[in-house]
């Protein structure tokens, strides 16, 4: 008899501390809805499974009804994953339906789609048949989703993240003049779209030179006087990425002039050293030295002078 | 056993949620913002504008290390979640940024901001101008003119002072609202604010006769206003956008005036020199651009996808002309005026883009895509008849060279493309391109552009540790008939065409890069190796030749070849490493034909010793490396990175026997640079920063070493010089973290 009563006391105390230790747990811990905790349970902090960060980025917001999040949970992306969900693969059973990183990683296709059922429009609008796309790439082979600072769109990563493909770029981007993305004062997205842009090289404008003018409205025009290819495409003279010359010429003055101005007396002059400066001063060729052509056809991207002809107005 | 159950039913309440919930503290780790206020101080050792060209570290002494981000997010669960965001950045340099954001998720966001940015193109420049009134620039009261620079004082403290120095101010505010699940609204306004100082030369006389010029420094003084308005809808199926884009550019110093420092020389009008000749340039007109753009995707099927987008805009722009002149005299002589008195100027441009994307066969993705570039050019075409360089005589004689004709030329351009990739197995890629387009262009050389592209490339991965590209590219382009005068009878009158031996100003055999006949050929190979988990190999070499096959003179033949390697190494979460290199070679051909005008024109033509030409080498070798490793359990991360940037440009000349030519030094810079970055967390919310940052620049370039402002005879240089620096950065800062 004693020995019933002393069990039944120990019954009623360990509900009773059961009951304290859930109430304490409510307040010292995290309560998560069924549809995500069913996840959170053996996804958590772990080095190995850092998957909690993803509640302090906008996929968590539980009040943005547009977030799969809100409605089913982890599944909204890694699918509903239910065999998994019985017995995961660590346990001898089944692996989350979409995997997005490791060996079991679901395809491109199916990974992608996971993010285009809720990002199909705005800046990602021209996805589909992008570079980008065609070249088999996955949304996360950029983005992080469980992390607070995706470098992609971290103004202090983003370049180091787009030419650990683009090497070239990369290199470019040191030679003595470039834009400057190295510096961190431009990024590559500020040009170009890497969702797919309506432009050519996947820029945000429609043609190149809008891209240019972005910045360069000063050179927009139209001129009363204008230099054909000025107006026609930056690129025909000038290397955005980065340039051995200067004002990111793709060819050193005087030489790129001339390879398309080759009328009488100067503009076809063959320029060599013995342009430039010699023993006594003055010497040497005004097309040679200072800024050569420049020095007298300041306004080669387009002269509103009336006088302006061969843009030196 | 019945207790035993009993026990353990008693204790089931609290395990579950034990497991399933997650212990607040860890949340909040992983969870909270980083929120910081950083603060403290930065040394520069020597004073660079070409090390200080965008960072704002152009000034040798001390500057202030001041950051701070500030996040308000309420938890995932907040059933209304708004949030703000305060950022600042580099307070204490000149390219400094605040913003400010606020919004709910879902339903609306506002965003402030306000960033300034610096930009340093010299410094120690010299112009014969004082800068007291920098629109209308003025010579010292006791300037000694000449006829060329040998005859003036071009040194300080005659010389005035000054720096290419710019500032952008850009101030934006933007709003976003969310009207109903599918539907968006953006707005954004944006004002840039540039002001500072650049560089041009003001010119008298012709530029092929006998040409004076001396360098100005031209007060830089714009605004320019962006705005954008968005509305998108989308669902599952399709997404739309119409968009509304406007540019307003304005500059607050449309015009400078400038004295003529040199005096009258044989050729110029009475009056055009020294004391009374005035030259006038125009500065960047005020413009305007307006597009409204209709974007949208629409899933056809569940493999078929066609998206696009078609904008239609127009540039205009139509500043009041500057006179003929500004030169008073010459202003007088003026017979025939201007023929409007602003050009009233304006292009419509219509943009296409369209593809339609399938991925409807098991193995074959497909891409067909249309591009349509139209600028139509609806600015009039006036007859003018210009005073040369505000030194010459209004000549309106029925066969005056002055007399010439705006050209305000048209642009279309229309691409077709498919694009075709296939899957031989989940291993194995095989793709293929091609692409049709045609430019055609008014007012120029070559009306009509063809080219035809064609491209293979095939992936292969191997197993997960090794993937090989391979790329092969051909693209054929040619055209109308090549008529090198077109832009130039266009431009001139007849009457003094026809007094021109053959009625041509390039000469006849020119072929000009953008619209000459040109094969292109590209091969590339790539290799992505993983041979440890730790460690990754990349590698790419690329070739590309565009030979201008039929180009006798011009430009004849460009060679590009790369070849580029990284290495990374990251044993662990704490560790790792990457090293860089990459060679690069550069090579163009370029042809020239030196020849006289008047008698001498044919004469000289018929001389095939008086051909010459230039090759091009550019050599370019960019190395580097980079380690970051994380010590006593995170509290200390140490960050190092090391780049080597070598360039050297070559021109090889050669010449036939009537002219004369020598080799010309190599043009070379070299960049050294390392950073040392090194935190240390003395607190759970304070944090140590230590950067130092060495950076050397060496530059040889023949057109400014050594080349000061009175080296040429008729041109009065502002006393540029090649960059060379030696500069050490470094700063120490305190972060202390909150929430």
């Amino acid at each position: 008899m004693g020995r019933l009563m002393r069990s039944r006391f120990a019954l009623v105390a360990l509900a009773a501390l059961s009951l304290t230790l859930t109430a304490l747990a409510n307040e010292a811990s995290v309560q998560f809805p069924d549809h995500i905790a069913n996840c959170t349970r053996c996804h958590g902090a772990s080095e190995d499974d850092p998957v909690l960060a993803i509640f302090a980025t906008p996929h968590a917001v539980l009040a943005d009804s547009r977030t799969g999040m809100a409605d089913q949970g982890c599944a909204a992306c890694h699918g509903p994953s239910l065999d998994h969900a019985r017995l995961p693969a660590r346990a001898g059973g089944a692996e989350v339906e979409i995997a997005f990183h490791g060996d079991r990683k679901a395809s491109t296709q199916v990974r992608n789609q996971a993010c285009l059922t809720c990002h199909a429009g705005g800046d990602m609008m021209h996805w589909q048949g992008s570079v980008h796309d065609f070249d088999g790439m996955a949304c996360v082979d950029c983005h992080r989703v469980h992390q607070q600072q995706d470098p992609a769109l971290d103004p202090l990563q983003q370049a180091q993240a787009c030419t650990s493909c683009h090497q070239a770029q990369h290199a470019e981007f040191h030679r003595p003049f470039a834009h400057p993305v190295h510096q961190g004062q431009m990024l590559c997205s500020d040009c170009h779209n890497p969702h797919g842009g309506a432009g050519p090289s996947d820029l945000h404008a429609m043609t190149l030179n809008e891209s240019c003018y972005s910045c360069h409205a000063d050179k927009r025009g139209p001129f009363l006087w204008e230099h054909q290819p000025v107006r026609e495409d930056c690129t025909l003279c000038h290397q955005p990425h980065g340039s051995v010359h200067r004002d990111l010429l793709a060819q050193r003055t005087p030489f790129l002039c001339q390879q398309c101005h080759m009328s009488q007396f100067h503009p076809s002059t063959a320029l060599s050293a013995t342009g430039l400066p010699g023993a006594s001063i003055p010497s040497g060729s005004q097309s040679m030295l200072g800024r050569d052509c420049m020095n007298c056809h300041a306004q080669v991207h387009g002269s509103n002078h009336p006088s302006g002809v061969g843009q030196t107005r | 056993m019945k207790i035993r159950t009993l026990v353990l039913l008693s204790a089931a309440p609290a395990w579950p949620l034990a497991v399933a919930a997650v212990e607040q503290p860890e949340f909040q780790r992983l969870t909270q913002p980083e929120n910081y206020v950083e603060v403290g101080a930065g040394w520069v050792s020597d004073e660079s504008a070409r090390f200080g060209r965008y960072n704002a570290l152009y000034r040798d002494g001390l500057f202030a290390v001041l950051g701070l981000e500030y996040l308000v997010r309420p938890r995932f669960d907040d059933p209304s979640p708004l949030h703000w965001h305060v950022s600042a950045r580099d307070l204490g340099l000149g390219n400094r940024q605040v913003s400010l954001r606020v919004g709910q998720q879902g339903r609306f966001g506002l965003e402030a901001g306000y960033r300034e940015r610096r930009s340093r193109g010299g410094d120690g420049l010299v112009s014969v101008y004082n800068h007291r009134d920098p629109a209308n620039l003025r010579l010292p009261t006791d300037w000694q003119p000449a006829a060329n620079s040998a005859g003036m004082n071009l040194q300080l403290p005659v010389l005035h002072e000054f720096s290419l120095a710019q500032r952008r101010r850009e101030t934006r505010l933007a709003a976003s609202a969310n009207p109903g699940e599918r539907w968006q609204i953006n707005a954004q306004v944006r004002q840039e604010d540039r002001d500072g100082t650049s560089l041009l030369a003001g010119l008298f006389g012709n530029s092929g006769g006998n040409p004076r010029a001396a360098f100005l420094p031209v007060p830089v003084d714009y605004r320019t206003r962006l705005f954008d308005l968005n509305l998108a809808y989308g669902d599952r199926q399709r997404q739309l956008r119409l968009a509304y884009h406007g540019s307003l550019f304005s500059n607050n110093e449309p015009q400078l005036t400038f004295a003529n420092p040199f005096s009258t020389i044989g050729g110029w009008a009475t009056g055009s020199g020294f004391p009374d000749g005035r030259g006038a340039l125009a500065l960047a007109p005020d413009n305007q651009f307006h597009q409204l753009s209709l974007a949208g995707t629409w899933q056809l099927r569940p493999a078929l996808h066609l998206s696009g987008q078609v904008a239609s805009g127009r540039m205009t722009q139509n500043e009041p002309f500057l006179a003929y002149t500004a030169n008073p005299l010459l202003a007088q002589a003026v017979v025939q005026p201007l023929p409007i008195d602003s050009l009233d100027g304006r292009i419509d441009t219509t943009t296409v883009h369209l593809r339609l994307s399938g991925r409807n066969f098991t193995r074959l993705n497909w891409n067909l895509s249309y591009r349509l570039d139209d600028r139509d050019n609806r600015t009039e075409l006036h007859e003018w008849v210009y005073v040369g360089g505000d030194s010459q005589v209004q000549d309106t004689s029925p066969a005056s060279s002055r007399r010439r004709y705006n050209l305000p030329q048209d642009y279309r351009h229309q691409r077709l493309r498919l694009d075709g990739q296939w899957r031989l197995d989940e291993r194995t890629r095989l793709g293929s391109t091609i692409q049709q387009s045609r430019t055609e262009r008014s007012f120029s050389a070559r009306e009509q552009v063809d080219e035809t592209l064609l491209e293979f490339n095939a992936r292969h991965r191997a197993g997960h540790r090794v993937q090989l590209g391979a790329q092969i590219h051909w693209a054929d382009r040619d055209g109308s008939a090549y008529d090198g005068a077109a832009a130039f009878l266009a431009n001139h009158d007849p009457a003094y065409t026809d007094t021109l031996a053959g009625q041509w100003a390039n000469l006849p055999a020119l072929r000009m890069y953008h619209l000459a006949d040109r094969r292109r050929q590209r091969q590339a190979v790539s290799a992505n190796l993983t041979p440890h988990e730790h460690w990754a190999l990349g590698l790419e070499a690329a070739r590309a030749v565009d030979d201008y096959r039929n180009s006798s003179i011009g430009l004849t033949e460009s060679r590009q070849a790369l070849l580029s390697t990284t290495l990374t190494w990251a044993p662990s979460n704490q560790l790792s490493a990457h090293a860089f290199y990459t060679w690069e070679r550069l090579a163009s051909d370029q042809a020239g034909f030196s020849f006289r005008g008047g008698a001498n024109r044919l004469i000289d033509i018929a001389d095939p010793e008086r051909a010459w030409a230039v090759d091009h080498r550019d050599r370019i070798d960019t190395l580097g490396a980079g380690l970051q490793r994380y010590l006593n359990d995170g509290r200390i991360k140490l960050q190092l990175d090391w780049v080597h940037a070598r360039a050297k440009a070559k021109q090889q000349v050669a010449a036939g026997t009537s002219l004369t030519a020598a080799a010309l030094p190599t043009v070379s810079n070299r960049l050294d640079s390392v950073m040392l970055r090194a935190s240390y967390r003395l607190s759970e919310p304070l944090s140590l920063h230590f950067r130092y940052w060495f950076e050397r620049f060496r530059s040889d370039d023949w057109a400014f070493d050594g080349v000061g402002p009175d080296q040429l005879a008729n041109i009065i240089l502002p006393g540029e010089t090649a960059d060379n620096y030696r500069v050490h950065v470094a700063s120490v800062s305190l972060r202390f973290r909150f929430q």
